[in-house]
This record gives C-alpha cells, structure tokens and sequence, in this order.
C-alpha cells in the first residue's frame, strides 16, 4: 500500500477522499512499474499498423497516417494520469477496466462529454462505474480543471449523474463488447444492479506536487446535485510528489530501462 | 425466449407496454404537428414539444435501443425468430420516438441523429417512412466548404449525405451523388489530411483512429451505393461488412463510443438495405430474372425500383416458390402488390414457356393500367401484354387477336370477360397451357354479382386445369387462408407478411370535424375516433384540435352546419393545402352541390394539365358543363354521370396532385385505386339497387377500409386523414361505424344459399332462376360443367367435386355442412332438367352468358331476332332514328340477364333511338338533350344521360345484341367482320371497324372514326398480324399531324394535337 488516506468525508450524499503517496521513492517505483505498464498495454502504434493493412483496399492514401507510426508521440501528462487513476482504483478498490479508454477527447464525433473511466467496480456483485479524470499541478485550490474550466470535473460529473442517456449510451457500448467475452457475466450483473439505480460514479483529481486539500473536491460536491437512490458518487483525489510536467520523465526512464 | 440481460430494465422501467405507449404518444405529437400546420397555414410551423415529454421520450428511447443491442445478436442470427421480430419492432418504436424528438433538433447534432434516425427506421422496417422523411424534411447535411472546417468533419459529413441519399435513391442521382462525393474526398485528402494531423497537436493517435473509421465507413457506403445500383459485387454483403467491422474496431480502439455505436447501427442497417434490393431478393433465379432486375431499375424509369419494400420482400420468398399452386397475398394498399404478380409471371414464363397468363382486374380503367406496367415492366424481357375489353362480348378484331398463335403471353381482362372466352373457347390458344391466374382485388370475391363471377370462373379454370397456378391479391381479409385452401387444399399459402410490426405505408388517423363557435365567428374543429381493428390501428388521442381558427366569416355557424355537404366542402376547404383529397357524397347531384360549394372558397388554379382537361372537358361536354369551370379552381366531379374517358383523365390530375379534390360518389370512389393524402366524407352511406328501386345503405367495413386506405402516399404523405363531417363534437354512431369489423370474405353464391334457406324457400335452382337472375351465373356454371362432362350419369357422380371447386360449397362444408348437402341434392336435380334441354342449348349458355332458362325462351321467339345476314350490317340497324333495332332492343328488353331499364314509351323506341345516336357519333350533349329533356338542369340531364348509356346500354346492348347474334341461324363465316362488329360499335360508340379499332386503343370517340379511316389508308390487312397489335404500333407512332387532321375532319373544338396528348394520359404513354 502506498497510499495513505488525508481526507474522508460526505458532502451533499458524495464521498470523498484524499489520497497521498506515502513516499517520494514508492511513488516513482508505482510509476515507473505499475503506470508504465499500464500505458505499454495499449500500445497503439501497433493497433494502428493493424489498421493500416486493413485500409489498403479503400482507396485513400495511407501516406499521411502512416507518418503517425512513424514517429511515436510522446505520452501527454492527461493519459499519464488517466493511467494513475486506473490502477490506483484497481489496486485499492477492486475497479475493472476491461477496455481503457485512452483517447476519449474532443473529436468531432464526440458530442459526450467524454467518459474516462468506462468499467465496473468488484465488490460482493459487479456494478458499472463511469468517471472521468483530472490532471492538476496548478497552484490553486480547487484547480481550475475542478471547478471552472469549460470542461471541469464538476460540469463532466453533473452530466453523468443526470444525463442518462449518456449512461446508457455507455451501458450499451459495454453491452456490444463483452458479449460472447470472459465479461459477459460480469456485465450481466452490473446491468442487474443497475436496473436497482446501483452504479458509481466516480471523479479523480491526479494531482502533482500539490499538498492533499479537500476543498479541491469538497467545493465541487453540491454542484454534482446528487441524491441518494440513484447511484453513488465518489470523488478522489489522489495526490502525487511530482509535479506533472515530470510525470512522463519517470514513466519514460521506466521503459527505457526495464 | 432466453434471458436477455435487459429484460430486467425493460420490466421495471414498466414493461413493454410503457415502451409502446411512449412511442404512441411521439406519434400523437407528430400527428399533432401535422395539424398543427394545417391549422397555421403554414407547412413549416412547428409544435414545441414539453421538456418533460422530451425527457422522457429520450429515456424509453435509450431504454429501447439498449435493448436492441442487446438482441441484435439473435435478430443477426435469424431475422424472422422471435428475437429477431422483437429487435425490428423496437427499432420501429425508436424510429417513431427519433422522429418526434427530431423536431426540435439543432444544426449541430443533425448529421449525427439524422443518421441514427434512419438507422433504426431501417432496421424496424420502416424504410419508407424513412425514405419520406428524408423528402419531407430540409436536408439535414449542410453544404460547407471545404476549406472552412476540419478535415474529419468535412469527411464525415460527405460521407453522411452519401449513406442519406443511399437510403433516400429517389433516382439515380442520388446514386452517382455517392460515387461523386467519397471519390471527391479521395482527392481531398492529399490537400486537407496532412495539415489536420499536424494540428491535432497531442491527440494525432486518437485522430488517425477516427480517420481510419471515416475511410473504412466511406469505403462501405461507396460499396453500398454500387449494389444498390447494379447489384454487384455478389459478394458485397461480406464486403460491406468487412470494411464497417473495421471501422467499428478502429473506433473502438480510440474509445470513441459515440462514433463506434453509430457504426454499429450504420453496419446492422447496411445489411437490411443490400437484403431489401432486388438483387439480393432475387439473386440466382434465371437469366430473364436479371433481366427483370435491370428493367426495373433502368435509369430511364421515373423512380427506379432498387429496393422492395418489408412486405414485399417478405413475401417474394413465397410468392417464387413454385411449390405453391394457390396463394393469397395480403397486402395494404399502394404496398407493391403488382410488383409480386410480375415476379409470380416471369416465374410461369420460365418453367412453362408457352404458357399464357391471365390477369384480372376489377374495372376497365384498371384494365389499362395494369396493362401499361406490365408492358413496361414485362416486354422487354419478350413477355407479350394484351388486355381483352370489358365488354361482355367477343368482338372480331378481339377474336382475331386471341386466336393468332403466340400473340400473347399476359392477358389482362375482368373476370367476366376471362369466363366467356374460356367457356366460348375462344382462349384456348391451340393447347396452349394457362399457367397462371392473377386476380387482383380478390376481396371483391365476396362482392354480388361480380364476386360470383369471379368465384366461378376461378372454379371453371381450376375444375378444367388442374396444373393452373393462382396468385390472389387482396387487402385485409381475415380468411384468406381458407380462400387459399379453397383453391388448392394441399399446395396453398397465404401470405400476410404484417411480420412483428403491422407494417403499413404510413400512419393513419380517422376524425370527425365540425364547425365550433358563435354567430359568424367560428372555425373547425377536429375529434379523433379510436379505432382498433385487426389490421389497422389509427392514431387517435382524447383531445379536439383546430384545424381552421375561429374567425369572422360571411354566414353563421349555424348556417354552416346545417348541411354535412357544407362542412365536407369547408374541411376540403382547410385540407386543400397539403395534397389532393377525395371527398365523398352519395349521389351525382350531392357531388354537384358540394363541388360547387369548395368552388366558392377557392381561388383559381391554372396549369397546363388542367387547362389540356379543360379543353377536352368543353369539347365533349360544352363549356357550359359545371365541370369545365370547377377544374379552373381545380377541383372535380367523379361520379357514373361522366364519361370514362374524362374520369381517367380526372384521376390522373389527382394522382398527379394537380387536383385539390376530387369530389365522388361513394360507390365510384370505390373503384379508386391510386393513393391520395385526405379522405373526407359527406357521408359513409351508398345507393344500394334494389329491384327497381334504390335504397341507403352504410358502406361495408372493408369497403370503408378500402376508401380509407388510400389516405397517405407511399413516400409522401406522414399522415393520411380521413374526416367525417360531422353536425356536433360527437358521434357515437360513427365511433361504432368505424370499429365495425372486416368480416370473413364470404361467397356471394353462400349468401344467396343461405338467405333462400332462412326465407325458407326450397333450394330449387329451377325456380330459383326463374324468380331472380342473379342465379343465372351459377345455373351457368352448372350448365358448363354439364356441357364439358357430357355424361349424365358421370355428372351425378361428380357433383360434389364439380361444386367442391366453389368457394361457397369449400365453406359452406365447413360451417354448415347441411346446406353444402343440400346443394347437392338441387344440383342433381337441376341436372335433370338440364339432361332434357334441346339440343345445342348448353353450347348456347356458354356463348352468350344466359342462362338455360333465358334461352330456351328466347329460341321460342327466334322469329323476331333471326336475321339475314345482310340485315346484320350497321347501315341496316343504325337507320331511321333507331328503327332498324327496335326489334331487337324488344327482345333484349325481356332477358333478365341484362336487366334492361326501359326508357320513355317502355317499347325500346328510345333505346333504340339512343344506341343508333351514339353509334352514329353523336355528342353525348345532342343524346342528352334530345332523350333527357324534360330534366331542365343541364347537369343533371348530361348526368342521367351518361348514367343510361354507361352502366346500360353500352354494357348491356353490346352483350345482348352480341348474344342474339350468336343465337341466329348464322355461321361467324356467314357474317362480315363489319357485322361482327356491330355489338362493339354499340360498346364504344363508333360505326365503323376502323373506329372500333381505335376506342379499342383508348382514342377518344369524337376522333376515332376519322383516325381509323387514316388508319385504314396507311396499312395493308395482310392477316399476319393482328389488326389490334398493328393499330397499336401505328398510333404509338401518330405524328400528331395526323391527329390535327383527323380532329379538323372532324369538327372538334379543340386542336387534334390536344386530343394526342389527352390519349396519350388516358393510355398512360404520358411518362
């Protein structure tokens, strides 16, 4: 366990809670292990070179996709701390994430306001979990990505708490894939317990070189209008000693060296 | 059914009811919007819909479509399983609620619902509502140009107008549009690609994803607008889907869900659309199949066939198999029946091909019209279409045609007409196989005299050809399994490919509407009735709905309710806007009326087709005939007072929407069988003769049915209306009325049967017939039967398989097996006197239609009709004002058969008079005013004048006087063709051979004689071809010179190249 808890509370029916890296070295070593690993796993330089044999016989032009294989793009400090969020809530709170979502953004095809975290949580019986991910070393509390910004954690949660045909859209996108897979009876369970208005929601602050505060998430939870019978919704705040401009270095040293 | 994972949200989100009424209630609201426009006056006012129902609305609609994910598995695996019926009916629903929240949708999310919303629409057999909605709506792809957005968008929304105008394929443009626009992007993408990637600074990855997906869809919907087209590759079922589970996988690797759901559902709708072509349909039948294929979806047809629709495709399977000997297909109106009767004959032609095929319709108008599409459709693949006149006689330019060898392969006539060439021999065709049997209408089976006709002459064919297919095509009828084991008990279907939804080409909503306010202030307003039949449920809501404002207008409100003419002409008024209506009235002077009451409300119409009907209108009629000034409003009277040429050309300008109504008696109305977007009615109720007399009575369900469904147009209309005008808000008689029951299609003959037996009277066929003609057809049949046994004795033995052939004996041993026996009984001694007629009697019978009664009596007064050969010439009967046919017209008088009504003195002189002044050319207005003048009104004189020579004398004279030629003394060789044509002459009201040609080919009358003469001149009567297929080459090939010429000759008011034109509408070589 590397983590030790700073806050735990409910605010307006929301919980929330604080968690910081119990050292410096333990935090680099999760990086470089765990996180590293995580980004390795889905290597899309080699999904797209699948892709790219599979285009030739459309008629367009491969050349200018192609140069994305080319050159790798450096990870970006938001998919490192996607990737942070993911394990810490596999590791600490029994979440499964059976297809990471890594590049849910702004596409012109996106019109949802993008769900992260797509996956469910194991505890006694599977139940969905949908989230979505901040990443913050700003000088600020809370950081502008919680509460201000056009696309802040707080609006993103609302969405999800009160846009069900965003939920089920998401739902359904599950449904597609776990059928005739090793999730299928997971997901069947879920839907069971989702049809009883149980599911989470959770929101994640991955924060960098910043002291745990819970006014980073606490001034966000009225905001949700959560309330019970419906869901539960957790917001976490899981506090890192680096700042995130360095988050890629050690992650990158990590693959370098393994 | 297995557990599916959603079964339990379904349960507690309220079941599958609580998603069938949302989706009621989107419709309602779609219905609402309808008249909502029609109330504003305005076709693009729009309901705002409640945020609560909104909400609501998207929840059961997501409700829904996560549920058909969630069998899209199993619907994959077997379309018509359980399963499979489930997904498509939810799809429907989600189509229904899309298209309701698609009101309010802002430009932004346009594309993408768009998409969505014919992707269910699709998938929920629903693609002509889809296809309509995307004519309906303003194009939800906006132009952009190419340099103002970035590179995805711009691939995307080319690519999305592509899939939408591959769904839409009004034409072939659509269809190049789609090569256009992805081959376009392909160029593009050398310009615009590299710059965005350049862009996407940080999310290039994510990007080339969704490029990726873009092309592989592009790639598919290319691929899709190709077979949809040509219908190749074969294998692009396969292809199709490889590209789009590539695009989907691609999506799914960059977590774009959005783009990856909607992928899913382009993919599930893409294999619907390549399974609904015709060439998937009809893939790996025969050569003249391909053939078939490439007719129909010939870039020179106006709205190229690409795609069946859900019952047709439905029902191909079937209607192909040729296991099947007798099958009924059930089918809405305007859902493609003639479509499967085509794939049913081509079918016939290639396992028999010398085989001949018989096509019946109901009317003479439908006679031509079927036979125009199956010319177009069927004789470029070598297929021969002839049509027989109605007229119940054989006349020699008709003969001449049947009897040449291979002049034909279809041949398209009433059952009337079918049963006398069959039982006078004329159709035999040296031994040529009649293979099939289409009747079309079939419900009228079940429809008196002509239902009894056709009951026969089906029995007859399958008595005497036991190899002779049946294709039976009806509307709604509860028992049309039993019609189809009637025919053939072992090899028989029925179809009604209503599947799991009641597939219909559009929603329907039945009404009442009223005038509601004060004094001179007032407007309309419209109740909906709830309807709930087996085969067609309205929408309907307990709320009345404006449809005209209340306003200041010039009389009061009591005024205008004091008629319900009044208030029919006021909603036609209101209705006007949104497409041709046709309003019902029960007689030809309630039509007048009426007509002239919408008149007053509208301002004048002008366009070329009116002003072309117009014209042709004042040339027949005069320009002071009421209809030549109604249609400069246009607006139109239909009832049995006008001429069938100007109903033709009245129901064209309806069809071509050119019409605002058409105002029709109810029993005409009937006969109406193009769809129209409203139905109003005066009233529901329908002159019935009864003996002499007339009596009121309500219009059959199914004939109720029959009207209302041709509210709505395939492909345009959202909503078809039918509106009762009502005197107050309620009605309860009318809400009974409209829930009355279709009942079992029931033979006319089983009717007779069972009303003799309840008044208590003997099954005695002899005095039967003696008492009322009707049973004259069934004596006749009898009578055939006997003649072609020609053994008493095995006759006796065969009586129940002979009557088994009946539908009336087929039920009646079903339901009441007393009476089916007791039919035999009055057959076998029916058989006795029938046993003891003289000689050459039953010959007779089958010559003429009469029956052995009618004859016997007129043999013992052959003196006053057995003429000379040379008193056999028309220059002898049509003489001296009609005397050289007062004899005969005498003796016609006195065969109930024809049922003739004497006129004036009660001898025949003025029937004899008239048929000599119709024959001889003179104009309806001279017979109209010389024989009807003591009935002041002009309207009603021309009306009563065209009633008599149409519903009677061309009929009937033309049937008798052909009889009475057959009954004298005289061999066909003893008379000329120009005596032999005599009863024509009286049918068509010509004098000449040449002329008769020529109304043979639809020319109007008034050009004929001199249009035949010309005729006459240019061609050589060599005998190789038959007179009827040689004048048909040559007037399809008339240089209108001849016409003008032929019209000067003539001393018509109007120019010759206008009476072309008006041939050419009434013989539909217009498009």
């Amino acid at each position: 366990m590397i983590w030790n808890s700073k806050f735990e509370l409910e605010i307006s029916h929301v919980r929330v809670t604080g968690l910081e890296a119990e050292s410096k070295a333990k935090c680099q070593q999760f990086l470089a292990d765990r996180v590293s690993a995580r980004l390795a796993q889905s290597d899309t330089i080699e999904k797209l070179k699948e892709h790219m044999i599979e285009m030739e016989t459309t008629g367009f032009h491969l050349g200018g996709l192609a140069s994305q294989i080319r050159i790798p793009p450096r990870v970006k400090d938001w998919e490192i701390g996607e990737a942070i969020a993911e394990v810490v809530l596999e590791d600490d709170y029994e979440f499964i994430f059976p297809w990471p979502i890594g590049f849910d953004k702004q596409t012109p095809m996106a019109s949802l306001a993008g769900a992260d975290l797509v996956g469910m949580q194991h505890h006694a019986a599977p139940q969905f979990v949908f989230g979505q991910v901040k990443s913050s070393s700003e000088n600020k509390v809370p950081p502008q990505v919680v509460k201000s910004a056009k696309d802040s954690l707080s609006k993103q949660m609302y969405q999800l708490r009160h846009s069900l045909a965003d939920r089920q859209q998401l739902i359904g996108w599950l449904l597609v894939r776990s059928q005739n897979t090793d999730w299928e009876s997971a997901f069947n369970e879920a839907l069971q317990l989702y049809s009883d208005d149980e599911f989470l929601l959770v929101g994640v602050l991955a924060s960098g070189n910043r002291n745990p505060n819970q006014r980073d998430l606490v001034s966000i939870c009225d905001e949700v209008e959560h309330q019970p019978g419906i869901g539960d919704v957790h917001l976490l705040g899981i506090y890192l000693p680096f700042h995130k401009d360095y988050w890629a270095d050690i992650v990158y040293e990590a693959l370098a060296n393994p | 059914m297995t557990a599916f994972p959603t079964d339990i949200l379904i349960a507690k989100a309220g079941g599958h009811e609580l998603l069938n009424s949302k989706t009621h209630d989107a419709r309602v609201l779609i219905a609402k919007n309808v008249l909502k426009r029609i109330a504003d006056r305005d076709s693009n006012s729009c309901l705002s819909i409640p945020l609560e129902t909104k909400r609501n609305s998207e929840e059961v609609l997501h409700l829904i479509e996560l549920r058909c994910l969630d069998l899209a598995v199993a619907w994959r695996r077997d379309v018509q399983s359980k399963e499979g019926n489930e997904f498509r009916k939810n799809c429907s629903l989600a189509f229904d609620i899309r298209r309701m929240l698609s009101l309010e949708e802002n430009e932004e999310v346009r594309v993408k619902s768009t998409i969505r919303l014919v992707t269910v629409g699709i998938l929920g057999d629903r693609s002509a509502d889809v296809r309509r909605y995307l004519n309906e709506i303003e194009w939800p792809v906006p132009e952009i140009e190419a340099n103002s957005v970035a590179w995805p968008k711009l691939v995307l929304f080319n690519v999305a107008n592509a899939f939408l105008r591959v769904v839409r394929k009004q034409n072939w443009d659509d269809l190049y549009a789609v090569a256009d626009a992805i081959s376009s992007l392909r160029e593009s993408q050398k310009i615009y690609e590299e710059k965005y990637l350049e862009q996407e600074n940080g999310f290039q990855q994510v990007a080339a994803f969704e490029l990726i997906a873009f092309y592989q869809l592009a790639r598919a919907v290319e691929m899709l607008g190709v077979y949809i087209g040509k219908g190749t590759p074969s294998t692009a079922l396969d292809d199709i889907d490889f590209h789009l589970s590539r695009a989907i996988r691609a999506a799914d690797s960059a977590g774009i869900i959005e783009l990856a759901m909607l992928l899913r559902w382009i993919s599930m709708a893409s294999r619907v659309l390549i399974r609904s072509t015709i060439w998937h349909q009809l893939a790996g039948y025969n050569s003249k199949m391909t053939d078939f294929k490439k007719v129909l979806t010939n870039s020179t047809q106006t709205r190229p066939l690409f795609e069946l629709l859900p019952p047709q495709r439905d029902a191909i399977q079937e209607v192909m198999h040729t296991g099947n000997r007798a099958v009924v297909v059930q089918l809405p109106t305007s859902s493609g029946k003639t479509l499967l009767a085509e794939f049913r004959i081509i079918q016939t032609k290639v396992n028999i091909s010398d085989a001949w095929v018989a096509y019946l319709v109901p009317t003479r108008a439908l006679v031509n019209q079927i036979t125009l599409r199956l010319r177009r459709d069927l004789e470029p693949l070598g297929i021969k279409i002839e049509q027989a006149t109605p007229a119940y006689e054989i006349d020699a330019l008709e003969s001449e045609l049947l009897k040449t060898s291979g002049s034909f392969d279809v041949l398209v006539t009433t059952p009337e007409k079918l049963d006398l060439l069959i039982r006078s021999g004329v159709a035999e065709q040296e031994g040529r196989p009649l293979g099939l049997v289409v009747l079309d209408e079939a419900h009228n089976l079940g429809d008196g005299e002509r239902g009894l006709r056709s009951e026969l002459v089906l029995a007859t064919i399958n008595r005497e050809s036991p190899d002779t297919h049946f294709l039976l095509l009806t509307p709604f009828v509860p028992n049309a399994k039993e019609l189809a084991t009637w025919l053939d008990d072992e090899r028989s279907c029925n179809i009604s490919p209503s599947l799991a939804i009641n597939w219909q080409p559009n929603d329907l909503m039945i009404a009442l509407a009223y005038p509601k306010g004060q004094g001179r202030f007032w407007g309309l307003e419209m109740k909906p009735l709830h309807v709930r039949q087996a085969h067609r449920k309205p929408i309907a809501f307990d709320e009345q709905v404006t449809i005209d404002k209340e306003r200041t207008r010039d009389i009061t409100v009591s005024n205008a309710k004091s008629s319900k003419l009044n208030i029919a002409a006021l909603i036609a008024e209101v209705l006007s806007s949104r497409g041709s209506s046709i309003v019902l009235a029960i007689s030809p002077s309630a039509c007048w009326k009426l007509a002239d009451k919408l008149a007053r409300m509208l301002p004048e119409k002008q366009s070329k087709n009116l002003s072309l009907v117009r014209d042709f209108v004042a040339a027949e009629c005069g320009n002071d005939f009421a209809l030549y000034s109604l249609l400069k409003k246009g607006l139109a009277v239909h009832h049995a007072g006008i001429p069938p040429e100007i109903r033709v050309l009245l129901e064209w300008l309806t069809e071509e929407g050119e019409l605002l109504a058409l105002v029709a008696t109810t029993t005409l109305a009937q006969g109406v069988n193009f769809p129209i977007s409203n139905v109003i009615l005066s009233t529901y109720y329908k002159p019935v003769r009864i003996g002499k007399n007339y009596n009121n009575q309500k219009l059959r369900p199914d004939e109720f049915w029959n009207i209302a469904g041709r509210a709505g147009r395939l492909f345009q209309d959202t909503l078809g209306l039918v509106i009762f005008a009502s005197q107050h808000p309620n009605d309860t008689t009318l809400e009974y009325y409209v829930n009355d029951t279709v009942v079992d299609l029931v033979s006319s003959l089983e009717q007779m049967i069972k009303e003799t037996v309840e008044l208590g009277w003997d099954l005695d066929l002899r005095r039967l017939v003696r008492n009322n003609s009707k049973w004259s057809s069934f004596v006749q049949y009898l009578a055939h039967c006997y003649r072609s046994i020609d053994d008493h004795a095995q006759f006796l033995n065969n009586t129940e398989m002979l009557l088994k052939r009946t539908f009336a004996y087929h039920r009646l041993s079903e339901h009441q097996p007393e009476l089916a026996e007791q039919l035999i009984e009055s057959t076998r001694i029916y058989a006795e006197k029938l046993n003891n007629l003289p000689k050459g009697v039953l010959t007779l019978v089958d010559s003429t239609g009469f029956s052995p009664e009618s004859i016997t009596d007129l043999l013992n007064e052959r003196e006053s009709f057995n003429l000379q050969a040379e008193d056999w010439s028309p220059s002898r009967l049509f003489q001296g004002g009609g005397e050289g046919m007062r004899e005969l017209v005498g003796v016609l008088l006195k065969v109930p058969e024809l049922n003739i009504q004497t006129i004036g003195g009660g001898d025949g002189k003025s029937i004899s008079s008239i048929i000599e002044m119709w024959v001889s050319g003179n104009s309806l207005r001279q017979i109209a005013d010389q024989h009807f003048a003591d009935i002041s009104d002009i309207h009603k004189r021309l009306t009563e004048c065209c009633r008599t020579l149409y519903q009677t004398l061309t009929h009937q004279g033309s049937w008798g006087v052909g009889a009475l030629q057959s009954m004298s003394d005289l061999r066909d060789e003893d008379l000329t063709v120009e005596s032999r044509s005599i009863p024509s002459m009286i049918y068509f009201g010509v004098p000449t051979v040449e002329a008769v040609l020529m109304r043979s080919l639809g020319v109007p009358r008034s050009i004929s004689k001199e249009l035949g003469k010309r005729f006459a001149k240019e061609t050589v009567n060599d005998n190789q071809v038959p007179r009827l297929q040689k004048a048909r080459t040559w007037l399809e090939n008339s240089h209108p010179s001849i016409w003008q010429d032929a019209a000067k000759q003539s001393d018509m008011p109007i120019d010759g190249q206008r009476v072309h034109d008006v041939w050419r509408i009434i013989t539909g070589h217009h498009n």
